[in-house]
């Protein structure tokens, strides 16, 4: 190897799309830049693989959420491959009356949610006029965290936080400080009537985390995450499924000249004098940069990477006490034909279907969940990707790709024989609406969260580097001691989803980490 | 035409503790209360001839010093005992008790773990540092941050000024200590199950929340809170007064009339008078009418606005959210006479900890399915059992060698999803609770005297506390504080003038006993236009 | 070891190699998925039984705990006045603390210091953890070498103090005046190490004073007095095997000696027996707190708060508040709190740690040391030193207090039957150790009187 070959400016640990944000980043502010990835594949868990030959599908995640318009734009990711199937999905909640409730404020859309309750239907529009004030209130505080430059001072955010929520007018600044320590369903079971309407958009609010719909808390989950989703007008489904979005991020950092090695598994960090030196891989090869940025979980890169003898024991005990709860699984299906969907119009087969019927019902599936079982009548979010992507599949053909809400990562009696049964389970769910489903199955594959675990290397399967939930969160995530990206290892950068604002695919916390990197100016 | 300066009703801690406060400012002030003992949830009775104890508590006491002090209560015949702080008892016989002198606690811990004996020090200043930074706020009438004048915005920027100025490590304790689940929280502190399951059933026992529910950790720190920072290094006291809760209600009557209010018990408030949509006075079952300038309701929110108010009175939109006010009761009641002192002959010969009571427990999970078992509204399969001897303490409870044994059941729902608690219900409970508690001690069965088991319908029917909820409205997040009982309503203000709240349901509701009493006292004397009220020290 | 070795040249011996170096091929700490939870959990179980007793038993079953001396040292008191020290009882004073005191500066004074709490940390980690534990450098510390040792927590506020012992290549014992099992073993997560609780395990005799080397040479330690100051030795008495460290609290010749419980009555008694001819008495915890008072040095828990009790976190102190500055090195390794440390390093101290001298020739009560302007600082520590004829006092004082310009002086209530005397006695701060005797750092140390 030649000298060049072994010294960069920087050096970034993780192609997720953290991990390829913060390197193009880096690289596009003139930086010689080194991504390494451990396994064969970039993008980590965004990835589209073939459920069976010819059928290709996300295998984790299937939307893409909250990218900012920011980061499209800054990494020119349209111009390397980044295509939406589908810009605006469309949310539908499945009734067994077959009276599906788009939720939307649209005219027709009420029509239908009037023949649920009519109450509702003249709620609805208020309740999602208040979550987007609500959203204009906290969704800043996520994104303003930490731009380039100095952190603002804590108690200047706090005063234009304060100044914003003054905004609001007082009977909405009343319900936000009520509703925002509580939970989704008392915020719910405030507003509406319909089961299935308020099964939908708390199902909405807890998919992907390990909390139930009555946990203190998801009030503020529900609020962020539309905050977040504001920021792009999301959910969007990608061509080719996330794989695609993974494949232009790919692009995108080649094209500013990051070098991806994969492949390339770090064994750890080398520190000399509390400073970062470089990385030394696990077959021993040495890569030299003022400046090392992990999109790893926080604690594999200070744990794992660095090693507990550079860092105070606090800070350790910290790290090995971040919670992370896996409790989503995913079921992906081949099918030889579109199934049909009971009481849907043909446009709406490309939208994104949330299956719960009720609060209760989804609060039954928690604690089944919280004591290592699944419910029989699991909570689901569908989509056919292929209806808006054709090539995903053979002509004429589909692919379903279905995220299961509160599925343990350990199973009461383990998971020998209990797979079969949970597939079962979906199956006989989904065919509640789709009677022909079973029929059309060619292949299908199912993840469970040590399957996620294994293949892609998150905690108890959980998919944000640490759960999002109030202790972890802001200046706590993911340790009070590393809140703003930067480590007590000077050039050492924390740029994963375990950073603010954290996981749910919104490439902030690369984006945040790298800048701040660039800004406090390590050179070679 | 009967008439006074204010007029109490309700007489529970809280309406007397607003009595009392007000008789000592020179306000002219009458406690109407409807049943004929006061005291209301802490009200006693004789089980049977000679048997004399708490109905509808556990019987343990709270009560915040300086209230103690302030109405000199002491002088009115209250006697507070501190014992040590109780025990907890597995199926397997293993018990963790808890102890109020640093020395003995530690190696009671260190019995179990020799790392959480030395975690202790730890975790008893966490516990008390949550306890300084509630007290400041406490210390505080409660602003409201959506009342939109100059003055709060102003305090809310100072809020966050000081906010801000804390040291971020400490600002993340904080939120641990307020967001984290209970389970969770004591993981990061103690090794063993039992020391974390003694923590967290003594906690748990009457919230509505269990061990895992995210924000369930900030229960732990309420055994603290009469702690002093001075104090041995061991575990918190229990504290009970001679003659059981009722004393405390019996003391502060009597200090109310000797600063010249009156007390009338079995008079039953019917009705608000108003006029011009102003609160004027009361009618009486009587039929007697009463007025006052100010009026201030000791019964719960739904109780005073649904129940004494003619509902088109009621601002539009207000009778709905008092609807929306969530009330849930958690606790059964078991009362016991005993022949004789029970024995459980797991737990050393002559601990003191018992005095402070007697908790059977499982372990985390099965209090997590205890309480799961609550939310379906299932009849409870394994409860937390609490059981207090109080005639261990005081014997003029009992006759010579006898016993009255007090049982709280937790996680006892207002009504099964089949249907109302019926009798045979009921009685298969306090089957189910004797049976647990013969399990660890022989010959139980044949000691008892005389049971009656009360169910929080029953609990709803007696004391009037709606859904038997013995805090008078949940204490979640979006419950307290500023949202108690809802935004806007923080300060004791009501939407008809010259009309409290002083009940639980009012700030800071079950974080301080009598302090919503005394909140609303000084909102009223200022309001009559009597000098400010004040309160020697605050919760600590 | 034998009687006729020669300590000099045993001591001359290189110490061992370090088992791990500070370069770089030294293995990183374990990733934390390979991190032993449970191993910790079992270090937390470690058997607690106290000295002579029954763990098992319950707490409120007993309340006096005694060590392994507790009997021979009770045979010796004359006063049968006990005081609580880390749970234990041990003897307030056995005469006259003037006795007691005459003897320990001019012959020498034993006393039973079994409740300190001592660990046992060993394993292939252990002074890799040890030196991210501590503040100081430990690079130089070879075996059976002493060094004092403070520890931090994160945000730098001492956590507690001790006495570091280097037993073998990997293993060491930490001795402590409080209890911190539960922060070791928290900080001990990534690194392979074991951390026992052995305090109920070794029962330790402190000997202090001008002939306490002559006292051990003639019970038959031979060659004692070529060990030196901050350095310890494996002794055989009487087939026993002691182990006797140069060290203690008197600000004097002293030695420390570490035996199995059941032997340490036998030590006691030869010790007894031995130095009688030198005028050797056993002494109590209160001529033990005067001696450290007068030799400066602070007690954990009650000249200062460690970090995990404090409740008000403005009362946790930082090494250089507390007089421990040249224990930090915040140049070598990382340890727990450099960063934290670095930062405050250059800021003007909060409160300082300091000994007061008040003028007054008999023993006073009283907390407050006060300026003109009001309070200056709280005495945590009183003491009255026969040597120096007047209070001494370990006092936190505000950093004004500490500028020569500013007078100091305590108010005390003195009592005389039925009527009170309120008296104002100036007080000065003392720059180190009110008394600190040359003996103490003689190689070989003095065999007599003389020296």
């Amino acid at each position: 190897m030649s000298l060049s070959d072994r010294h960069f400016d920087a050096i970034v640990i993780g192609a997720g799309h953290n991990g390829l944000i913060a390197a193009s980043y880096l690289a596009k502010a003139g930086r010689r830049v080194l991504l390494l990835e451990a396994s064969t594949r970039l993008g980590g868990a965004l990835t589209t693989a073939e459920v069976s030959p010819d059928y290709r599908v996300s295998t984790a995640a299937h939307l893409l959420d909250a990218l900012p318009r920011r980061i499209e734009k800054d990494l020119k990711l349209a111009r390397h491959g980044l295509r939406y199937a589908k810009r605006t999905v469309q949310t539908i909640a499945l009734d067994h009356d077959l009276n599906h409730i788009t939720l939307s404020s649209k005219r027709s859309d009420l029509d239908i949610l009037r023949r649920h309750s009519p109450a509702d239907a003249a709620a609805y529009p208020r309740f999602a006029a208040r979550m987007k004030s609500y959203a204009g209130v906290l969704g800043p505080l996520l994104q303003d965290m930490l731009p380039a430059g100095a952190p603002e001072p804590l108690s200047r955010r706090l005063r234009r936080l304060i100044w914003r929520a003054e905004r609001l007018g007082s009977e909405t600044l009343e319900d936000l400080m009520r509703q925002l320590p509580g939970s989704i369903g008392d915020m719910l079971d405030d507003a509406f009537e319909t089961p299935l309407l308020k099964g939908a958009l708390a199902l909405d609010a807890v998919i992907g985390t390990g909390e139930g719909p009555y946990s203190a808390g998801t009030a503020l989950n529900a609020i962020t995450r539309k905050g977040l989703r504001s920021i792009s007008n999301g959910p969007h489904i990608v061509e080719g499924g996330l794989g695609g979005f993974t494949d232009a991020l790919s692009a995108a950092a080649a094209s500013f000249g990051v070098i991806i090695r994969a492949a390339t598994d770090v064994k750890r960090i080398l520190i000399v004098d509390g400073m970062v030196r470089g990385v030394e891989t696990q077959s021993g090869d040495v890569y030299e940069a003022p400046l090392v940025l992990s999109s790893a979980h926080p604690r594999e890169t200070m744990l794992g990477m660095v090693g507990a003898k550079y860092l105070d024991a606090g800070l350790v005990k910290q790290l090995t006490e971040i919670v992370d709860t896996g409790a989503t699984a995913k079921l992906n299906l081949s099918l030889d034909g579109l199934p049909t969907i009971q009481g849907l119009s043909p446009q709406e087969y490309g939208a994104r279907f949330l299956i719960t019927p009720s609060l209760a019902s989804l609060d039954g599936a928690y604690a089944a969940f919280k004591h290592g079982g699944f419910a029989t009548d699991l909570p689901l979010e569908m989509t056919i990707p292929s209806v808006t992507d054709a090539p995903l599949a053979p002509p004429g053909q589909h692919v379903m790709s279905i995220v299961i809400q509160y599925v343990p990562y350990q199973a009461t009696g383990g998971w020998e024989g209990s797979r079969d049964r949970l597939v079962d389970h979906v199956i006989e769910t989904l065919s509640e609406f789709a009677p022909d489903l079973r029929d059309r199955i060619v292949a299908g594959e199912l993840m469970l969260p040590q399957d996620f675990e294994r293949k892609f290397g998150l905690v108890n399967g959980g998919w944000y580097h640490g759960d999002m939930r109030l202790d972890q969160l802001l200046t706590s995530r993911p340790a009070p001691g590393l809140a703003r990206f930067s480590t007590p290892l000077r050039g050492l950068y924390l740029c994963g989803a375990g950073s603010h604002p954290g996981g749910g695919i919104c490439g902030l916390p690369g984006e945040y980490a790298a800048r701040l990197a660039l800004s406090e100016g390590v050179r070679a | 035409m009967e008439r006074h300066d204010a007029i109490v009703i309700g007489g529970g801690l809280n309406g007397l503790t607003a009595a009392a406060y007000l008789a000592r400012a020179g306000v002219d002030v009458l406690l109407v209360e409807r049943n004929e003992r006061l005291g209301s949830a802490a009200a006693g009775y004789d089980i049977r001839p000679g048997f004399r104890m708490p109905r509808f508590t556990l019987g343990t006491v709270s009560l915040p010093a300086h209230t103690v002090s302030d109405l000199e209560l002491t002088k009115f015949g209250l006697r507070l005992m501190r014992v040590d702080g109780g025990i907890s008892l597995t199926g397997e016989g293993r018990y963790h008790a808890s102890y109020r002198d640093g020395l003995m606690h530690r190696r009671e811990l260190a019995r179990l773990s020799v790392k959480d004996a030395d975690a202790w020090t730890r975790f008893r200043r966490d516990m008390l540092r949550a306890n300084l930074a509630l007290r400041d706020v406490l210390a505080h009438p409660m602003r409201d941050p959506s009342r939109r004048t100059l003055a709060a915005f102003r305090g809310l920027l100072s809020g966050a000024d000081k906010v801000a100025a804390k040291p971020s490590e400490d600002m993340h304790d904080l939120l641990r200590i307020w967001s984290m689940p209970m389970a969770d929280f004591l993981d990061s502190y103690f090794t063993s199950d039992l020391i974390k399951l003694h923590l967290a059933a003594k906690a748990l026992a009457g919230t509505t929340l269990g061990p895992y529910s995210p924000s369930s950790a900030r229960f732990l720190m309420n055994a603290f809170m009469g702690e002093a920072e001075g104090a041995a290094g061991g575990a918190p006291a229990t504290v009970l007064a001679m003659g059981g809760p009722e004393a405390v209600a019996n003391a502060l009557a009597a200090s109310i009339e000797a600063h010249g209010g009156r007390v009338r018990t079995e008079a039953e408030v019917t009705d608000v008078i108003l006029r011009d949509g102003k609160a004027r006075g009361v009618a009486l079952a009587d039929g007697a009418e009463v007025y006052a300038n100010a009026i201030l309701s000791d019964l719960d929110l739904k109780r005073t606005f649904l129940a004494l108010f003619p509902w088109n009175e009621l601002p539009k939109g207000f009778v709905e959210r008092v609807s929306r006010f969530r009330m849930r009761g958690v606790t059964a009641k078991i009362n016991l006479a005993l022949d004789a002192m029970p024995e459980f002959p797991a737990l050393p010969d002559g601990c003191p900890a018992l005095q402070g009571g007697l908790r059977l427990v499982t372990s985390m999970m099965s209090l997590e399915r205890a309480y799961d078992d609550w939310r379906d509204h299932l009849p409870p399969r394994l409860p937390l059992v609490e059981m207090l001897i109080p005639s261990m303490t005081d014997r003029s409870l009992a006759p010579q060698g006898k016993h009255v044994m007090s049982v709280a059941v937790h996680y006892v729902p207002e009504f099964l999803h089949d249907g109302p608690w019926s009798n045979e219900r009921r009685d298969r409970l306090s089957d189910l609770v004797i049976s647990e508690i013969a399990a660890h001690s022989p010959d139980f069965k044949d000691k008892i005297l005389s049971t009656e088991t009360l169910v929080p319908p029953d609990i709803e029917s007696e004391v009037g506390l709606t859904a038997g909820d013995f805090e008078q409205g949940e204490m979640t997040l979006d419950q307290m504080f500023f949202n108690r009982p809802m935004p806007g309503l923080a300060g004791y203000d009501t939407p008809i003038a010259n009309f409290y709240l002083c009940s639980g349901s009012a700030h800071p509701g079950a974080l301080e006993t009598g302090g919503a009493g005394a909140g609303a006292a000084a909102r009223v004397a200022v309001a009559l236009g009597h000098a400010p009220i004040h309160r020697k020290g605050s919760v600590l | 070891m034998s009687d006729d070795t020669d300590l000099t040249t045993s001591t001359d011996i290189e110490p061992p190699p370090l088992p791990v170096t500070e370069n770089e091929t030294a293995a990183p700490a374990e990733p934390v998925g390979r991190i032993d939870l449970a191993m910790l959990d079992e270090m937390s179980r470690v058997d607690p039984a106290l000295f002579e007793q029954n763990h098992q038993d319950p707490p409120f079953s007993r309340q006096v705990m005694t060590t392994p001396l507790h009997f021979y040292v009770a045979s010796e008191s004359l006063t049968n006045l006990w005081c609580n020290w880390n749970g234990y009882s041990v003897a307030e004073r056995l005469t006259s603390i003037d006795d007691e005191y005459a003897t320990l500066r001019h012959s020498a004074v034993m006393t039973d210091i079994s409740p300190l709490v001592k660990y046992r940390i060993s394993g292939p980690d252990a002074l890799t953890w040890l030196r991210r534990l501590v503040t100081g450098n430990l690079v130089s510390l070879s075996v059976d070498e002493i060094t004092p040792v403070v520890f931090c927590e994160d945000r730098g506020h001492v956590v507690g103090d001790g006495l570091l012992f280097r037993l073998g290549a990997a293993e060491f014992r930490l001795v402590t005046e409080e209890a911190h099992l539960a922060w070791l073993l928290d900080s001990a997560i990534g690194h392979n190490v074991r951390i026992e609780d052995v305090s109920a395990t070794l029962a330790a005799v402190s000997l202090q004073g001008p002939l306490s080397c002559a006292a051990l040479a003639a019970a038959g330690l031979s060659g004692i007095e070529n060990l030196r100051p901050y350095t310890a030795h494996w002794f055989d008495l009487m087939g026993m095997p002691v182990y006797v460290s140069r060290s203690g609290t008197s600000g004097d010749l002293g030695y420390e000696l570490w035996v199995e419980p059941d032997d340490a009555p036998a030590l006691w008694l030869r010790l007894l027996d031995k130095g009688r001819s030198f005028g050797v008495k056993a002494g109590g915890f209160a001529l033990r707190e005067i001696a450290r008072v007068e030799a400066g040095i602070a007690r954990a828990g009650v000249d200062y708060i460690g970090a995990f009790s404090a409740i008000d976190p403005q009362t946790a102190m930082t090494p250089y508040e507390l007089g421990f500055s040249s224990l930090v090195d915040l140049e070598g390794e990382h340890f727990t709190g450099r960063d934290a440390l670095r930062r405050v390093h250059a800021r003007d101290p909060r409160h300082i740690l300091a000994t007061v001298a008040i003028d007054w020739h008999e023993p006073l009560r009283f907390t407050a040391i006060r300026d003109a302007t009001g309070l200056a600082g709280l005495a945590t520590s009183t003491v009255f030193s026969p040597a120096l004829g007047c209070n001494l006092a370990m006092a936190i004082l505000q950093p004004h207090a500490i500028s020569s310009s500013t007078v100091l002086h305590v108010e005390a209530e003195i009592r005389e039957e039925l009527s009170l005397r309120l008296i104002h006695a100036p007080a000065h701060i003392i720059a180190g150790a009110a008394l600190m005797l040359p003996a103490r750092h003689l190689v070989p140390a003095p065999l007599t009187i003389r020296g």
